[in-house]
């Protein structure tokens, strides 16, 4: 009906509103567009706008999570540029790589933030992106180093540490 | 907020909330991770026990000495493949098998490692296969001849993307037995093959590729859609038709470099021009020296059968002495030439008898001479392509080669 860029309000846990272009969340989050899906019905003869609950989201984590879906989803930015490999000169980089390494240069907790908050939105390549850098973490470290960096508690008995390297003995 | 010197945990509240994420999001993690790594995390705690083997993806990348990277290959493909195997189980297919080695990630000579992974090689690959795997990866970084492999008749019903690169295989490849294969990307090998076949390929790239058959290696790839052919070498492969391809870059001469972003790009190729079909979707053309070799059929071949083209550019850079051959040059009587042809812009080095001849083929084929430009430039200079051009050539033969342009900004002057 309306021609003018509808937006969308969503409120984190903590209780901040945030606005959003409709088009542009949907793309991203199929659990939004879930959810606008369901509301559009009730609103479709109301101006009033919607206003979401996301109730798993802190507003830090969302704020990040809305800055990557306006990078990403955006139409502007997304026409004109597929993911055809095959007219991608070599050596050419995805033209947001430096945006998402930046993107997850965080501490632990809040990229272990952003990977609940991407699973919870069901945003894709979010969440590849983050599962990735978590993944980074923990690439060619030792054990001890992991659980240092995670603060992980081994909690195997000594006898079944012994039992689970002896197991395992083949990967080291 | 961090204490300085504080040992590197960046995990502010020191709880372990990584161990507290969901163990499908952990095993999507573990995916990530080289697959000696990711088995590794079994032992950091109870909840990460044979976590790694529910992890649909597998990166295999080289450690220790060869000997034991290769019991480690072969433990861990025959864990996947029986827990496949289980009859009550649903099978748990892999997404994905990466195999990126370099012989530098090794404790042993280059050879020995060579020489090893070779003998065993292909049956990992069968193994990854009977895993159902759909997308698989083989990269061997050679500082020495390429690896022979044997596993290029594969029989799956689940792979849908095959990439190698730092191989060598002899003998014929058949894919037919792949009918979900839809995209292969093959870089840096060799191939003494008469003939690739895959019948329902959709997207093909080859890239520093070698082709040493005593034929020329014939490509039998009837779906191919988009077909990626760059710094090849060796003897040029035939192309058996392809009735959908839609586009095409081919750049067979190691000097041309240059490969820019473009979409929308229709350009068509074929062996022999005189067995191609129309270039139905073929709207630029820049045709280069060797069309004025022998005489100008193969300029009045492609007007005939560009049915939308509507910008051509024809580079001359060489003087050479043009053979008047009058009666090879006439039009058909039953052509047609693109209505929607409205730029043609000439480049030569001086304005002789071969161009008075293109000019009268041009004015014949009902093209106004006030859309002709010609441009003279100094000989030698070589071509310049602007940002948003984008050209492929063709082998005809050893003499001659056909170099379609498409989407060129030709600025008329």
């Amino acid at each position: 009906m309306a021609s003018e860029k509808k937006v969308v309000f969503l409120r984190s846990s903590d209780g901040e509103a945030f606005e959003v272009s409709e088009e542009v969340i949907s793309a991203a989050s199929v659990t939004i567009k879930g959810m606008i899906d369901e509301e559009s019905p009730s609103r479709a003869d109301t101006a009033a706008t919607t206003t979401l609950a996301i109730p798993n989201v802190t507003a830090a984590t969302l704020s990040r999570v809305l800055h990557y879906v306006n990078k990403h989803f955006d139409a502007a930015a997304v026409v004109g540029r597929p993911d055809d490999y095959i007219f991608c000169a070599p050596g050419d980089e995805h033209p947001l790589a430096r945006f998402d390494d930046d993107f997850v240069d965080v501490d632990n907790d809040t990229l272990i933030d952003l990977v609940h908050a991407a699973e919870y939105l069901h945003i894709k390549k979010l969440f590849d992106l983050t599962c990735k850098a978590v993944a980074d973490k923990l690439k060619g470290r030792t054990i001890d180093q992991i659980r240092e960096t995670f603060g992980i508690v081994n909690d195997y008995t000594v006898e079944e540490e012994v039992e689970v390297y002896r197991e395992n003995s083949w990967a080291f | 907020m961090q204490d300085k010197g504080a040992p590197p945990r960046s995990t502010l509240s020191g709880a372990d909330r990584i161990s507290a994420l969901p163990d499908g999001v952990r095993e999507h993690v573990l995916s990530f991770l080289p697959a000696h790594d990711a088995v590794r995390t079994t032992v950091l705690a109870r909840s990460w026990r044979d976590l790694w083997m529910r992890s649909p993806a597998l990166c295999i990348v080289g450690w220790g000495t060869v000997d034991k990277f290769t019991q480690f290959v072969e433990r861990l493909l025959r864990l996947h493949l029986s827990a496949n195997g289980e009859p009550c189980a649903a099978p748990m297919a892999l997404d994905s098998c990466q195999f990126h080695l370099s012989p530098l990630d090794f404790n042993d000579e280059r050879d020995i490692v060579a020489n090893k992974i070779e003998t065993l090689m292909n049956d990992w690959i069968q193994c990854a296969v009977c895993c159902q795997v759909r997308v698989l990866q083989f990269s061997f970084v050679r500082h020495g001849p390429p690896l022979d492999v044997a596993f290029l008749t594969l029989l799956s019903e689940h792979l849908t993307k095959l990439e190698l690169a730092g191989v060598a295989y002899h003998g014929n490849v058949d894919l037919s037995g792949c009918p979900a294969l839809q995209d292969m990307n093959i870089e840096d090998c060799l191939f003494v093959s008469d003939e690739i076949q895959a019948p329902y390929l959709k997207h093909l790239t080859f890239k520093t590729c070698g082709f040493f058959a005593s034929n020329h290696t014939l490509f039998r790839l009837q779906s191919l859609i988009s077909l990626r052919l760059t710094y090849c070498y060796g003897k040029i492969p035939f192309l058996a038709s392809m009735p959908s391809l839609a586009t095409a870059i081919v750049m067979l001469d190691p000097t041309d470099y240059y490969l820019p972003n473009n979409d929308n790009t229709s350009c068509l190729l074929l062996n022999d021009l005189k067995f191609a079909q129309a270039f139905n979707k073929l709207k630029t053309l820049v045709l280069t020296d060797w069309f004025v070799a022998a005489d100008l059929s193969a300029l009045i071949w492609f007007l005939n059968h560009s049915p939308i083209l509507e910008k051509l550019t024809l580079q001359i850079t060489k003087v050479r002495r043009f053979k008047n051959t009058e009666g090879s040059n006439k039009l058909p009587k039953s052509s047609v030439v693109s209505s929607h042809l409205n730029m043609v812009k000439i480049e030569c080095v001086v304005v002789d008898g071969i161009i008075i001849e293109i000019l009268k083929i041009l004015s014949a084929s009902g093209v106004p001479l006030e859309q002709i430009s010609i441009q003279q430039s100094i000989a030698g200079s070589g071509c310049e392509f602007s940002n948003d051009t984008c050209y492929a050539f063709l082998i005809h033969d050893t003499n001659y080669y056909v170099r379609n342009m498409c989407n060129v900004t030709a600025e008329a002057k």
